[in-house]
């Protein structure tokens, strides 16, 4: 009797996966941070009051004060703004980027695939952080330069995805059909290939958000990324290294702040793949 | 004589040094429908894909209508292929599983230019109304539909243009067998409705003999025999088509026990190392039997008309019919 219910048309409910909510929960809590840091934060985050240096937690400062007596908490939720301007400003272009040369690749192949794959190879052979590094160096620090570091390092990444979607999705059959009927090329990758691509790519570019945000710290980190007196993360566990017997905090609550975060988008990303994947196929 | 509305001369293609489809020749009259049987991998998909020029042909011509469909590009073929529309084997695959059965018809009259946004949805609620679907059903997604439903949507799809030609490539195989018999009766339908002319592909003769005016059976990529429905069916030359009729069961207990069927030997060889001569030697059974004659290994049989509206491939073709009245002692046996 019960049997009979499996096949009515009717989807089944979703599960309610724990880890999503933490992730998009998380996610959504560090979106408000960033975007209303200065009516949540209790302090100007660059105002010095050198009467109260490397304090520990109280009251006062939730999570202590710096070298110059800047609130920590207040940094560390400016420093949200930074962090996720940079993350999905610098993925937003890398998919751009990457997504386009990948369409082109996948959908014309031959020479042109060729040559531009061939050039992401050569960019994927260096590590990110060098890569970005490099760039770095040669354009100088900066909120532009770091972005335009990290979307290059990641481009090749987007390009690699998408063009291997296109290949697959380019064979099948209702791609197929599409041409039989007469549509051209642009109808076909945009009406046809580009919804079924999207998906491996949105998962990918949630997850990269948070390497970027960790890529954006290490650079500040080595003195190349985000200029003083602007709360970085990466700067401030800098400055916190410099502290670490004195003022532990600096570095343990900064470190926390970028956990949280990459935590935050890979269970999104996760979830997000979960979902996308209309048969499951992919449940852990 | 009825107009020929597409003629294939020679066509072969190739993937790199396999000739998937290799000097086939036919023509199909206007309103008539030509059965095209092979098993897998004997070039019945390339085939029929080389003739839309979704995969262009390594050589020979196609005319559709007496225009060559081979030099046609851009434009012009665009135009052509406006009149020829192709209904695949799995409609879970051929249709976009992200578009709505309603984009999805409407679609083609979009590519084309036709008609305005109304006058276009009033089109795709008759075409599903056409092929037996609630015109209601625009709204939904492919895989809300059952096989047999979603091939309804593919045809709806595909007859929308008012094409004359229809290339269904195994529209029924993917179906279940009681699904199979509504979708040929309603493409049967629908042809003497629109006056369609038709090559249906399918992997089995018996599909084919309800929808066929001719048949053509294919073999490694060569047309082995073609020959009008009833004579094929009643008198196969082919040795190869004798093999896969027998393999039809027949619906009648009596005859079905004392059917004989002719096993073939071997597996179907590798496309890239064909036998020399005729494709079919290695696992003829005609060939065995007549002590493998020297000219089968030599030359590649002609398709020849060996009777009026009949045609094989096969240097022995007059010998097949000869024997094919023979019993044999297993049949005696058997029948004991």
């Amino acid at each position: 009797m019960g049997e009979a219910v499996a096949s009515s048309p009717v989807r089944p409910r979703r599960r309610i996966d724990g880890f999503a909510v933490l992730g998009f929960g998380l996610l959504a809590l560090l979106a408000i941070c960033s975007a209303f840091a200065p009516w949540i934060a209790p302090y100007d985050p660059n105002a010095q009051d050198y009467r109260a240096v490397l304090q520990a937690p109280s009251a006062a400062h939730w999570l202590g004060t710096d070298h110059t007596g800047r609130d920590m908490l207040s940094r560390l939720i400016f420093g949200t703004r930074i962090a996720f301007g940079i993350g999905f400003t610098a993925i937003g272009l890398a998919v751009l980027l990457g997504g386009l040369l990948g369409l082109v690749a996948g959908y014309t192949r031959g020479l042109v695939d060729e040559g531009i794959m061939r050039v992401m190879d050569a960019l994927l052979s260096f590590p990110s952080v060098l890569l970005a590094l490099g760039i770095m160096a040669a354009l100088g620090p900066g909120v532009t330069t770091i972005i335009i570091a990290i979307a290059l390092a990641d481009m090749p990444m987007f390009a690699r995805i998408t063009r291997s979607q296109v290949l697959t999705v380019r064979e099948r059959d209702f791609v197929v059909a599409t041409r039989a009927l007469g549509a051209g090329p642009l109808r076909i990758i945009f009406r046809h290939i580009v919804p079924h691509v999207t998906g491996p790519v949105a998962v990918m570019a949630t997850i990269q958000v948070g390497h970027a945000i960790l890529t954006e710290a290490a650079l500040s980190f080595l003195g190349l990324g985000i200029q003083p007196p602007t709360a970085s993360w990466g700067a401030m566990m800098r400055n916190g290294f410099s502290y670490m017997e004195r003022a532990p905090w600096l570095s343990a609550f900064t470190g926390l702040a970028i956990l949280l975060t990459v935590l935050a988008l890979n269970l999104a990303g996760d979830a997000l793949r979960d979902r996308l994947d209309p048969r499951g196929e992919s449940r852990r | 004589m009825t107009e020929t509305i597409l003629e294939v001369r020679n066509l072969t293609v190739r993937f790199g040094q396999i000739a998937a489809v290799n000097d086939v020749s036919f023509t199909l009259r206007r309103g008539e429908t030509l059965g095209l049987v092979g098993e897998s991998g004997s070039g019945k998909s390339s085939a029929s894909r080389a003739i839309l020029q979704i995969n262009r042909p390594s050589s020979g011509e196609v005319r559709f209508c007496g225009e060559d469909l081979v030099s046609a590009s851009g434009a012009s073929l665009k135009a052509l292929r406006k009149r020829m529309q192709m209904v695949f084997q799995d409609p879970r695959s051929s249709l976009d599983p992200r578009m709505t059965v309603g984009a999805l018809l409407e679609e083609p009259l979009v590519i084309f230019r036709i008609g305005d946004r109304a006058s276009r949805k009033a089109k795709v609620a008759e075409m599903l109304h056409l092929v037996g679907l609630d015109p209601a059903v625009a709204s939904r997604y492919p895989h809300e539909f059952s096989g047999g439903q979603a091939q309804r949507i593919a045809i709806a799809r595909a007859l929308i243009l008012e094409p004359e030609l229809i290339i269904a490539d195994e529209p029924v195989s993917a179906l279940d067998v009681s699904i199979q018999a509504q979708i040929i009766n309603l493409l049967v339908k629908l042809r003497a409705q629109l006056n369609l002319s038709m090559l249906f592909i399918a992997h089995d003769l018996a599909v084919v003999r309800h929808i066929s005016d001719r048949v053509a059976v294919m073999y490694l990529g060569r047309v082995v025999e073609l020959a009008d429905r009833d004579r094929l069916y009643g008198m196969p030359a082919h040795p190869y088509t004798r093999a896969l009729l027998s393999a039809v069961p027949v619906p009648d207990p009596a005859v079905e026990a004392r059917r004989r069927r002719e096993i073939l030997s071997g597996e179907l060889p590798s496309p890239g190392r064909l036998p020399s001569g005729c494709p079919f030697r290695s696992r003829c059974p005609l060939h065995a039997a007549l002590g493998k004659p020297e000219i089968c290994g030599k030359t590649v049989p002609p398709l020849l008309e060996i009777a009026p509206g009949q045609a094989a491939a096969c240097h022995f073709a007059g010998e097949v019919k000869h024997q094919h009245h023979q019993p044999r002692m297993t049949d005696e046996a058997a029948r004991a």
